[in-house]
This record gives structure tokens, sequence and C-alpha cells, in this order.
């Protein structure tokens, strides 16, 4: 079990790695360099003067090199500076970065414990009208553009009946708990209704599967109650597969959060990447590209924990064939 | 019989498949010794029969012999020529000369293919003739395994299969091989249908003089196609000779348990293995010693001690070996 | 999916379709995207009738309501509403199976050969898959939107033409749809590969790739078209929220993305035309879904039972 913890954790370094050369190549092919912008914003500067701020920032050297600096830098706790905030990056990360945890994190509980629910009760009523129902229910939530449905919420909510603020994270003037609620409801409720629907369908196969395995029957033939079985017996069964995708699923929930919270101007992360990318600040995207990356390898590591831990079968010393 | 020029010999061969946990580095975690140290010869125009019960690598060998596997150690002759350290082209051109009979003869055909195309594919792999030249030797090969012209446009599973058995022998023939090897290609098969198959192998044999390594579980399916028989246990070659002498006189326990549960005509109903109890031995972990004495009637110590070696008794018939430390003492007859 | 779906025989297609028929949502996705097809395509012929297109600027009748003249209203700019939803999905249509089937193309080679020659190769392939898949996608592909053409050294013509943005979506929405296609026919390849006919035709001497291309290929039809349906829905998904935000299809060229950039900042006055596009997006992506699971039951009735 250790030896696998080490392996996987090893594995998510290197991805993180890999990345962060990918990204880094990626962002000196964004359009314009930093050089470039300064220039557009100083009419004053000559070619001369933009080739001496190039040798100066080191952007004159192959990307390696440059590629180099900057992990030294990185690894040293020096992030850069972020243009369009005017502050250092992990600065303008930080606060965002736990918006976006709460966005994420009450998202995905209520997600799954809808899915928990009705895929349950579709798995127990299989092929009855309940079963069509939070079947169709599921395939329109998987098939729902999250842009829209945001748009649609705002206008419905925020426009219409006018219950529920559109955009932002607190009134103006700063407010209480319940305040602060009342702007996480519309993107919590959003993100929620695009995740929940394939959820639904992994627990209402996996509890199929389970339901139809040998000890379960032997259970039934014991005389333990319905409530029982499927409780005791078959959950936890069904859940080992579950949890897997889930967490498969949250680089999906995460791509959800960055359409749902540039829609509602909720500063997170996914907001701050999509401005980054945007408004040419490439210190701040690449670390919050690199902190996404790292928080979704994260999320797929203590899954792949909670698997070994509910699965008694693995012991992660093998049986390969 | 054996004394012809060899076809085929086989020296110290040796399978074994790694198990490795899935993934990218994933470790090994032991082998299975699915064949060890065997040899053989088999002279051309020889039928060799190995028999062996299940898991006893059988079919490895047939996979080794037809090249599907590549060997951990040993050698593999081909009228000479090591097989696995032949260039390229003359692999190739042995793979020609080489052929294969499956014993699923459902999954051993692809079943989007009909059986025209099924039967003039080595024709095709091999670049032999145009297209006319192909039909006509897809028509004559088809006729002479008994399978009507007019069914050729068929799928597999509009077949029986008997059939399909056919037709996988006719795909093995029409290249004119000099060896088939048929890897127990009755035993999916009816009763009904498995004499009929058996008797289409001798025939062909007949007509074009091939050679032929017939695998099967079964003794007694074999006595009437093998010339030889090799009996194969735990991957390795406990006893072999002229099939008759082996009816006759074998000289290992592991065989006379097998010949004692032939069944015999009038001997009424079958008793499978009566004489044999235990279980077949592990192929990771093979017993020390004598890899059958956990089972043998008549173990003794050095049995668990000493792995016997195949040798020829000084009273056996020419070429009849058996490996067991009291071959002399045990004569059937 | 895997071992059913591959030993199909030709002849069971009158099953399958029995099967499909009795999937009523999948029939009836059918008949929807027929009709979806049918009137995005012809749309010129609309024009026509209607005497009016759907470039046409005509600003005293901005945001007007539904009428003959204009039958779902007008936008910002006077144009026609109806006629834009359909040029619209035309090219939301066409972007989204391109892209299908380029991912499909992509996943089948990578799932094939990972799936036959097995062994490192493919956990490598695997992890690489994996991997892809783990990633927050949407901020990468937004990255890959933004990236200069002129910095790869593309030549200006082609970067600056005027459809460049449909290349350049179809490629990256292909770069990162393929990995569902690849991990079913990989997953079909690898039991195919142990089938005695393929171990036949070794023997024979058949090199891999025509062993890949005459028996492993043949027998993945089912799984590939199952999986391509499936990932349809995806991929149009992704292409509209991508021209949602600006970087997918540019205008003036219209898709329902793209359309409902504009209609975000009216979403207080005309919130009709926010409805409207995102409407069509659901309705196609649904049907293809419904389609999608219809074929897995028809085609694949080993599988387990998912009905809608
Ligand atoms: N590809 C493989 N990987 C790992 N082990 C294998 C492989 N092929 C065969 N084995 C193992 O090698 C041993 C010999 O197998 P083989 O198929 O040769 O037996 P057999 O005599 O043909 O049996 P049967 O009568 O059941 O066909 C068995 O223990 C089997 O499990
Ligand atoms: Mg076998």
């Amino acid at each position: 079990m250790a030896r696998y913890l080490l392996d996987r954790m090893v594995q998510s370094v290197a991805v993180l790695a890999i990345m962060s050369v990918v990204i880094f190549w990626l962002m000196g092919l964004m359009p314009g360099d930093p050089i470039d912008l300064m220039i557009s914003a100083d009419p004053r500067l000559t070619p001369e003067d933009a080739a001496r701020l190039r040798e100066l920032h080191g952007l004159d050297l192959p990307i390696s090199e440059r590629y180099l600096n900057w992990l030294t830098a990185a690894l040293s706790g020096n992030l850069g500076f972020s243009r369009l905030f005017a502050m250092p990056v992990l600065k303008a990360v930080l606060p965002a970065l736990g918006n976006t945890v709460l966005l994420l994190g009450i998202s995905f509980v209520l997600a799954v414990a809808i899915a928990f629910l009705s895929g349950i009760a579709a798995a127990m009523n299989q092929h009855r009208k309940l079963d069509y129902a939070i079947n169709l229910l599921a395939f329109a939530a998987i098939s729902i553009p999250s842009f829209w449905l945001a748009l649609m919420m705002i206008s419905l909510f925020s426009v219409t009946l006018g219950w529920l603020p559109a955009s932002g994270t607190e009134s103006v003037g700063g407010g209480g708990f319940l305040d602060k609620a009342r702007f996480l409801v519309l993107p919590v409720l959003t993100l929620t209704i695009v995740s929940f629907g394939s959820h639904t369908r992994f627990v209402r196969a996996s509890m199929i599967e389970t339901l139809r395995q040998d000890y379960i029957r032997t259970a039934r033939a014991k005389g333990a109650g319905e409530g029982r079985v499927v409780f005791r017996h078959a959950l936890r069964n069904a859940l080992i597969p579950v949890v897997t995708i889930l967490a498969l699923d949250f680089g999906f929930l995460f791509s959800g959060a960055l359409i749902i919270e540039t829609i509602f101007a909720y500063p997170g992360m996914g907001k701050l990447i999509f401005d980054a990318i945007m408004g040419n600040d490439y210190n701040l995207a690449l670390v919050t590209l690199l902190f996404a990356t790292a928080l979704t390898l994260f999320c797929n590591l203590a899954a792949d924990l909670a698997y070994a831990w509910l699965d008694p079968r693995i012991s992660y010393t093998g049986d390969g064939a | 019989m054996s004394g012809g020029p060899a076809l085929i010999e086989v020296e110290g061969l040796t399978k074994r498949f790694e198990l490795r946990d899935p993934g990218l580095f994933g470790r090994s975690r032991g082998a299975v010794h699915a064949l060890t140290d065997v040899d053989l010869r088999i002279a051309r125009g020889e039928t060799l029969a190995v028999v062996g019960e299940s898991g006893c690598g059988k079919s490895t060998l047939a996979k080794c012999l037809a090249q599907l596997h590549a060997p951990t150690a040993g050698a593999i002759r081909f009228e000479g020529e090591d097989i696995f350290r032949a260039p390229g082209p003359a692999r190739k051109a042995i793979r020609r000369r080489v052929q294969m009979v499956f014993q699923d003869p459902f999954g051993s055909l692809n079943p989007r293919m009909t059986a025209a195309e099924i039967i003039a594919e080595p024709l095709l792999i091999h670049r032999i003739g145009d297209a006319s030249e192909r039909n006509r030797r897809t028509a004559e090969t088809a006729s002479r395994v008994g399978l009507r012209a007019g069914d050729l446009g068929r799928y597999p599973h509009e077949f029986s299969g008997g059939q399909r058995q056919r037709i996988a022998i006719a795909r093995a023939a029409i290249l004119e091989p000099d060896l088939i090897i048929a890897d127990e290609p009755l035993s999916a098969l009816d009763v009904s249908v498995q004499s009929q198959i058996l008797n289409l192998f001798m025939e062909l044999r007949r007509q074009s003089g091939l050679t032929y390594v017939f695998i099967s579980h079964d003794l007694g399916a074999v006595r009437h196609i093998a010339d030889r028989i090799a009996v194969l246990y735990s991957g390795r070659i406990v006893e072999a000779g002229p099939a008759e002498t082996l009816f006759a006189a074998s000289r290992h326990p592991y065989t006379q348990s097998l010949i004692e549960a032939v069944p015999r005509p009038g001997a009424g109903k079958r008793l499978q293995w009566k004489t044999l109890g235990g279980d077949p031995p592990s192929a990771i972990d093979p017993p020390g010693g004598c890899a059958f004495h956990p089972r043998c009637p008549k173990v003794r110590d050095i049995c668990r001690r000493e792995r016997p070696r195949p040798a020829v008794q000084p009273d056996s018939a020419p070429g009849h070996a058996s490996a067991c430390h009291f071959a002399e003492e045990l004569n059937a007859t | 999916m895997t071992a059913a779906a591959a030993a199909a025989p030709a002849s069971s297609a009158r099953h399958a379709w029995r099967r499909f028929a009795r999937h009523r949502l999948a029939v009836a996705s059918v008949l929807v995207l027929a009709l979806l097809c049918l009137l995005a395509f012809s749309a010129p012929l609309f024009e026509l009738a209607l005497g009016t297109d759907s470039e046409r600027v005509n600003l005293f009748s901005r945001l007007a309501p539904p009428s003959a003249q204009a039958l779902l209203g007008t936008d910002e700019l006077g144009r026609d509403m109806f006629l834009r939803l359909l040029e619209g999905g035309q090219v939301s249509l066409l972007v989204g199976l391109t892209a299908a089937v380029a991912a499909a193309v992509i996943g089948t080679f990578i799932g094939l050969v990972a799936g036959y020659f097995g062994g490192r190769f493919d956990a490598f392939l695997m992890r690489f898959t994996d991997g892809i898949i783990a990633l927050p996608l949407l901020p990468l592909l937004i990255v890959l939107a933004a990236i200069d053409l002129d910095k790869l050294g593309i030549p200006a013509a082609i970067a600056n033409s005027e459809n460049i943005s449909l290349y350049r979506i179809i490629l990256i929405v292909a770069l990162v749809g393929w990995t569902t296609v690849a991990r079913l026919v990989r997953g079909a390849a690898l039991s195919i590969r142990e089938r005695e006919y393929v171990q036949a035709a070794k023997v024979q001497g058949a090199g891999s790739w025509r062993i890949m291309r005459v028996h492993i290929l043949p027998n993945l039809i089912s799984p590939i078209i199952v999986a391509t349906t499936l990932s349809v829905g995806n991929i149009i998904l992704l292409e509209s929220v991508l021209s949602f935000l600006g970087l997918g299809i540019q205008p003036p060229i219209p898709s329902w993305g793209n359309l409902l950039t504009n209609a975000q900042a009216l979403i207080s006055t005309a919130p009709l035309l926010a409805f409207y596009p995102g409407f069509l997006i659901l309705l196609t992506v649904l049907a293809f879904n419904f389609l999608g699971d219809g074929l897995q039951d028809a085609l694949d009735p080993r599988a387990v039972r998912r009905r809608a």
C-alpha cells in the first residue's frame, strides 16, 4: 500500500512536471509578448529600448533556458508578478483558490448526494416509471450547455423574479453570511445541475450491477429487508466504481467552474484563468493553469486512495495476470 | 517410422510466461512454467500425437511450433534451420510450410469473412497467383475437404461445427504445407462428427504425405492416427514412443493411468481418472523432484528429491523413452 | 461492450434493428436530428422565400418580436433570428460531426494499436489517455484556442483566412475528443486479438497491419459507431462553449455558441435571443446521446442494459 501510494505520487508529480513544460511552451505561443505590451502602453519606447528590455527580462534566451529560469524562481517561491492585478501572482491566486474550493465543494457534495438518491431510486425501480423519469432527467442534465443554463438562471431568478443576484460574491459594502450565501446560490445550482446527470447514471448502473450479484441474492433469500439489503450490502460495493468515476470527473467539474465563474463574475480560479489568458497576463495564466492541474491530479490521487480503502479485495501487492 | 529424416527438431524448448502487474512499470510476480526442457524429433510424413491433461502445456507447444510464441530457451529447427534465429524472410517461408488447425472451429474463423475468403486468405498473404488462380485453388481445396462449392459464399455462423472445422482444415491445407499442427481439433465437435473429421485428417495425409502434430487430451482418440505419442505432464515430456508400444508397454505411471482411463469396447461406462487422484500440478510453482510424485501411486523417496531424466531402457522398443526413476520395473506387459 | 459487439455477425443486423426500434427515444432522436439537419441545410430556401438573408442588418427593426416576416424576431442589429439560427445550425452540426469523425479516426488508430500490440506500449498509451482525461481540459483548450498561429510558423495567408476558426476548432476538439473512442476500441481490440482467428492469421504469416485491417477493425465497427455517436454530443457542447467564450468559431460565421455571446449582454432586455440557440444545442446533444444509447442497446445487447 505504501509502495502504491508512493508510485502514484511520483506519477502525479511527473505529470505535473510535464504539464508545466507544455504550458510554458504554449504560453510562449500566445499572441504578443510582454515587451510588445509595454511598447503599446508607452509609445515613447524605441526598438532599441525594446531589445534592451527583452535582454533585461531574459526574453531573448532560448525557451529551454527561460523555462529553467522560471522553474528555479518558482521553486524558490517567486511565482512572478501579475500584470493584470499589479500584485504578486500568489496574492492574486490564493483568494480565488478559496472561492473556487467553496463553489466546487458545495456543488460536488450536492451533485453526489442527488446522484446517490436518484441513482439508487432508479436502480431499485428498474424499468418502472420512476426509473425512466430519472434517466430522462439525467440525460437532459448531461446534454445541457452549462453557459446557457447559467444565462437562463440569471434571466429567470435575477431579471424576471429578482430573487437572487446575478454576479459577484457579496453586496456592495460587504454583507453577512446570508448575503454571501445568496450570491452562491445560482452558481452552485448551475454547476450541480450540469454535473449530477452523469453521476446519477453511474450510480444507477453500478447499483444495478451490484444488486444482481450472488451475495445480494443470498442476503435477500435470508430474509433481509430490501432497505437493509440496499444500504448494508449493496451500497458499499456499488460505491467502489463510483468513487473512481466521480474523481475522474473532477477535471470536468473544474471546466464547468471556469464557465460558470466567468458568467456569474465569481472571482474564482476559473475566472482568473480566463481573464489571465484573455488579458495576456502570462505569469498569472501559467501559475493558475498549473494550480488547476495540480488540484485535479490531487483529487485523482485521493480517489485512488479512497478506492483502495473501500475495496478490500485490492491489496496492492498484486495478483497480476 | 522415427528413422526418416527429421522435419522438425525441438531441443530444450522452454517457455515461461512472466506474470507482471498491469501498467507501465508493473512488477514481475513470478512466471508460469508452461514448457520445460522439451526435446522432440518429428520425421517427415510421421504423425506425432501430444497428449496430456488440461494446462500441461500442449497448446503452448503447438504455438511455439507455429511461431506464435517465442520460446524462453531452446531451439526449434525446421529442416535444420533454427526458426527463431532465422532472418525474417526465411521465417515467413517457414510459416508458409507450417500450418495450424485450432480447437474451436467457430473462434478460429473470422465471423465477417465468407468461407471462400477464409480459405483463400493464405494465398493473399503470400501473394500467390492472380484472382482466377486463387479461386481455382480455393474451390479445389474446398472439395478436397468435402465442402460444397455452392456453400463457399456463406459466413461461418451458417455452417455446422463439423463443416466449420473443414473450412479451417482447408485454410491450413491450401498452401500445401509440410506440417500441420492440430490443437485438439476434435474436442469441440459432436461425437458423431469427430470420426468424420479424424478420417479427413487421415485422408489428407494419405493424399499428400503430410506430417502432423496432433494434440489431444484424450489418449484413446489419437490411437488410430498417431505413429508416435508424446505424453506431456506439467510442461515436460514424461514418456514418448511408438504409439503401439506405449499402449502395450508403457513405462510411466502417468501414461498408465491415462491408458486405464481410455474406455475399452464393452467395458461399460467410462470412468475417467479412476486411478488418478489429486489435482493437476501448479504451473507457477511446480512440485520439486518428479513433478508427478504428489499423485503417483508408486511414489518413493527419491521421487521427491530428484527429477528423473527421460531415458531409453535397454529392453524398450527403439525410441521409447520414459522419465521415471523406476522405468525398468514398470512394464505393463 | 467489447466482446459482444465484436462477435456480432453480419446477419444479426435485423435483430439489432428490432432492438433499436424498441428504444423509442432513440427513434425519436433520429427524427429530431433529421428534421434539424433538413431545416439547417435548407436555410437558403427560407431566405429565398422570406426575401431576406441572415446577414441583412435592419436598424429600424432591432429586437423585433416574432412576426410573419421574422419568424422568431430579430436580433440587436435587426437580423432575422430564425435564419441566423439555421445558419448557425449548419456550422455547429458540420463542425460537430466533422470533429467527431476526426476524433473517432484518431481514437480508433490509437486504440487499435494499443490494444493489438498490448504490453508496455499499451500501458504507456493508456497512461497517456488517463492523463488527458484527468486534466482540467477547458482551461487548456482555451490556451490552445488563443495560440498565435504566426508563432507556430503557419503562413499568414492561412492563419488569417476566413475559415481558419472552423479548422482550428475542429482540430482542437478532435485533439481531446479521441479518448472515449480510443478506450473502447482498445478494450475491444484487446479481446479480439486473443481470438483464434487472429492467431490463425498469424500462423499463416499475416503481418500486423494486415491483421489489424482485415481481422480486427471490421469486428470493431459496432463499438466505434456507438462511441462516436456518444461523443458527438460532448463535442458539440465543447465547440459551443469555446465559441461562446469567443475562442471557437468567429463571427461573422454564425454558430449556436457565438450567437449566445451577443445574447448574454441582452439577457435582461431580450431573453429569447439567448433561449433559442441554447435550446437547439440542448436538443441536438440530447438527441445524439439518446441515439448513442439506443445504438449501444441494439448493437451490443450483452452490455448492461441502460434504458432511458
Ligand atoms: N499467454 C499466457 N500467459 C500466461 N500464462 C499462460 C498463457 N498461455 C498459457 N498459459 C499457462 O500455461 C500453462 C499451459 O497452458 P496451455 O494452454 O499450453 O495448456 P493446454 O495443455 O493446452 O491446456 P488445455 O487442455 O486446457 O488447452 C497453463 O497453466 C496456462 O495457464
Ligand atoms: Mg490447449
